[in-house]
């Protein structure tokens, strides 16, 4: 064995091997072994008989989804959830980067930039309830509205409603936090590049157009492919403490209908069966990202 | 690493594996008095033989189904554990809707007596047992309770409601008192009323009027607001005067399912006609309990319906400001004056919530019996109804009345507030007596005599038991159905939705299968007659 390149290497960098070690057991512990209890999906699952012991039903459960009448409803919600926070989220923290990185003042910069990652450490429960009682017909936001004559609306209770209030709550408590990575990248660029581009006249907006953009395309390209592998994921315990019955029209997402029907059912291989459709579902959208940024920009994860 | 030698390596080994053989010893000997205690031993105490406390210093775990993590200690439970001679270690509580509830079984590790609604297991009571999760007690309840036993035996119509349809007891059940049977209905400001020289209104045309005059002269933003909840769901609510309410219920030996009533559709109508005046809270359809006691309580609300405990809640919060605040229980609205509605709020004698079952797993099975039949005998009853006595109550002519520490009680709390110390007033495996408990406020006394006067008795469904197919095939139906029932009344009281559309949601709910539910339900009725 101590022949072989592998060997060699072994021996070699021993240290290396034992400091990735633990890595390679987390993961092989809590993500790839919980990974045989995903055959529940096709099973109907009873936790006194075991996952093993249980019984086999092939695709019922998918069947049970794909017929349920809010199928489509609630695929319909969660895409356009997704979509819409991607389309709107995605830029908001490269534009605020791009911003920071032009202010002067070194000081300002960075309460700037404290200000607006603070809102990623406050808690979800917390934010809900800024939120829920905010959009209260008697709340802040219709204060201001009846203010300047506006009529009052309980927002929560409005299906229309209810994706701005999701989304720019969202990109309230994310855009700080998701400038760091482009900020990092943005340091990254040689400085030679502006002092050449200075020379051939560029203003800043040129600069930031034909310098630091494509400075930062790569990270930025790696991040999208990241974003849309999770498209279907969107945040459900957000939702879940804010929706209620009035607006399941436009909030219920196929995770907290899964909730919904598996907390009053107890149907574990229910909820495995939808959980491993929205991971098929996931996987083929990175796969298609990540082959499509390849050919488009020679970026990609693999 | 030098440092480590072979044979402290080598020593480490053996100690661990040594460990793990004695724990494994452990475990299997428990279970093999397990198998002992679970089989019917022979030369045991015989029952009549038995007297509290029992031998040996046993300690049982204990979980209930209230949400909030391990209640305090109290010493009622100093009390118990003296006269039983059982220790109880509570590890708090889920109810059966939460999802820790699934974890709990999923992990294997239940308490040995497990409070639940076990009526709502998903496929039944019938079910848990078969799943091995919780023991069948009928050979257990014949050795180790027979407290439980004489009183099923004098009272059959209980016996009739705690077994399944085929003769399976599952738990002790907790039996509610026939004046606990009722504990919710509407809330109003009197003062206001009064201030207005209007009466308590007792029909829908009566509660417009006050509701609309309590807008105009009170300016109450929100003149009436309650949770969904409250709204034919677990109260009549206003659907009463209709008729209808929203739920499964009997009208002439026929099991009906409200929401396809066509008094249904009037009351949705009625309700979004208050909601477009604004005399409905406005954001009712998203507030919790908190928001709704403070709008009571702040002059924003002056109508609700809640349970019979905010009545003592509100007086005292809103007279610390408002010494003239005065909220008083309104019956609930009949169609017309001097008629009654059909429906208010009233649970079965066994509704079958807080009821102990056994879990398998159970290392002790006679402690775990014992100490839940003390409940059923005349002194355990004694102890969960008027508390210990000569702590909360002394012996008059037979009579129990109560200390000056439950009625003039020296830190200032509530008579309920003491006795929640001393006894197991409610939501405890028991037959609930009657503890005639004077209320701070007489007006919190007089509300069940308020809401009692309906027909709800007469449309009652008891306790059913639908077989475990019936019960799968009955849930996976319902579960769509009861997403749908609510988004459908929300939307059309909060006017998204046209009220001439719900004969499509009715017509969607057969087409989801309501019909062959209905089946189901009578034909566990008529098997539930039959018992």
């Amino acid at each position: 064995m101590l022949k072989t390149r592998l060997g060699k290497d072994l021996l070699r960098n021993k240290w290396l091997y034992v400091m990735i070690l633990p890595v390679v057991i987390y993961y092989v512990l809590f993500h790839y072994v919980p990974l045989y209890g995903t055959i529940i999906a096709f099973k109907q699952f009873v936790p006194a008989k075991g996952i093993l012991g249980s019984d086999w039903v092939g695709l019922k459960h998918f069947e049970d989804f794909f017929s349920s009448i809010y199928f489509f409803r609630v695929i319909k919600n969660t895409v356009l959830l997704s979509f819409f926070n991607l389309l709107l989220g995605f830029p908001a923290p490269i534009i605020l980067a791009l911003l920071l990185n032009e202010l002067k003042s070194p000081i300002f910069r960075r309460i700037t930039q404290t200000i607006t990652y603070m809102p990623h450490f406050i808690t979800l429960v917390v934010v809900a309830g800024i939120i829920r009682y905010f959009t209260l017909s008697d709340g802040l936001l219709n204060d201001v509205i009846a203010f300047f004559g506006g009529e009052r609306i309980s927002f929560l209770q409005q299906p229309e409603s209810f994706r701005p209030i999701y989304i720019i709550s969202e990109i309230w408590q994310q855009i700080g936090w998701g400038t760091i990575i482009y900020l990092a990248a943005i340091t990254g660029i040689d400085q030679q590049q502006y002092e050449a581009a200075k020379m051939d006249g560029a203003n800043k907006l040129q600069q930031i157009r034909h310098v630091t953009l494509p400075g930062i395309l790569p990270t930025i390209m790696i991040m999208l492919i990241l974003s849309l592998g999770n498209i279907m994921n969107v945040g459900f315990e957000k939702i879940i403490l804010l929706y209620s019955a009035s607006i399941y029209e436009t909030a219920d997402v196929i995770s907290t209908y899964v909730y919904r029907k598996g907390i009053l059912e107890f149907s574990y291989s229910y909820s495995a069966a939808v959980g491993l459709l929205n991971s098929v579902i996931n996987f083929t959208i990175l796969l298609l990202a990540n082959s499509f940024s390849k050919r488009a920009s020679k970026n990609s994860l693999w | 690493m030098k440092s480590f030698s072979k044979s402290k390596i080598h020593q480490s080994v053996v100690v661990l594996l040594s460990l793990t053989l004695l724990s494994a010893g452990c475990s299997n000997s428990a279970n093999s008095n397990n198998e002992s205690a679970s089989t019917a031993p022979s030369g045991e105490t015989p029952a009549a033989e038995f007297s509290y406390p029992i031998t040996g210093g046993p300690e049982l775990t204990f979980m209930n189904e209230q949400l909030g993590g391990t209640p305090e200690h109290m010493p009622i439970d100093d009390e118990y554990e003296k006269r039983t001679g059982i220790t109880i270690k509570h590890l708090g509580g889920t109810p059966m809707t939460d999802q820790k509830f699934s974890l709990l079984l999923a992990s294997g590790e239940l308490p040995d007596i497990f409070l639940n609604t076990w009526l709502q297991y998903p496929g039944g009571p019938d079910k848990a047992v078969e799943q091995g999760y919780i023991l069948k007690l009928n050979d257990l309840i014949d050795q180790y309770a027979p407290n439980l036993k004489k009183s099923l035996q004098e009272h059959p119509e209980i016996d009739k409601m705690i077994k399944t349809d085929d003769g399976t007891y599952y738990a002790f059940p907790f039996i509610r008192s026939e004046a606990g049977r009722v504990y919710g209905g509407p809330i109003i400001r009197k003062d206001w009323l009064d201030e207005l020289k209007l009466d308590i209104p007792e029909t829908i045309d009566e509660w417009h009027t006050v509701l609309t005059a309590f807008k105009e002269k009170n300016n109450a933003d929100a003149p009436a607001t309650f949770r969904t909840m409250f709204l034919g769901e677990r109260t009549g609510g206003f659907a009463g005067a209709f008729g209808v309410m929203g739920n499964f219920y009997i009208n002439d030996g026929k099991v009906v399912y409200g929401y396809l009533e066509p008094g249904y559709k009037e009351y949705l109508k009625t309700m979004n006609q208050w909601y477009k005046e604004g005399l409905i809270d406005k954001d009712f359809a998203s507030i919790d309990a908190a928001t709704v006691d403070k709008k009571m309580t702040s002059k924003v609300s002056g109508a609700t319906i809640g349970w019979q405990f905010y009545i003592e809640k509100y007086n005292s919060a809103a007279q610390e400001t408002d010494p003239d605040a005065n909220f008083v229980a309104a019956p609930y609205p009949g169609a017309a004056k001097g008629q009654l509605p059909e429906f208010g709020q009233l649970d079965n004698a066994y509704a079958g919530t807080s009821s102990a079952a056994i879990s398998s797993t159970t290392k002790n099975v006679e402690a775990a019996m014992r100490w839940l039949d003390y409940a059923y005998s005349k002194e355990g009853s004694m102890l969960n109804t008027f508390g210990v006595g000569g702590t909360t109550y002394t012996l008059e002519n037979d009579k129990p009345v109560y200390t000056d520490l439950v009625v003039k009680n020296p830190e200032g709390l509530g008579s309920d507030q003491v006795m929640m110390k001393y006894s197991h007033g409610t939501n405890f495996p028991m037959i609930q007596q009657d503890n005639n408990l004077p209320a701070k406020y007489p007006q919190t006394t007089k509300a069940i005599d308020i809401w009692k006067k309906t027909n709800h008795e007469s449309h009652l469904l008891p306790p059913v038991t639908p077989t475990a197919d019936e019960a799968d095939e009955m849930s996976s139906i319902m579960n769509d159905i009861n997403s749908l029932v609510k988004e459908a009344e929300l939307k059309i009281i909060l006017g998204t939705e046209s009220v001439d559309n719900y004969d499509e949601y009715v017509q969607q709910m057969k087409d989801m299968g309501i019909e062959r539910v209905l089946e189901i339900q009578q034909a566990a009725y008529e098997r539930y007659m039959k018992r």
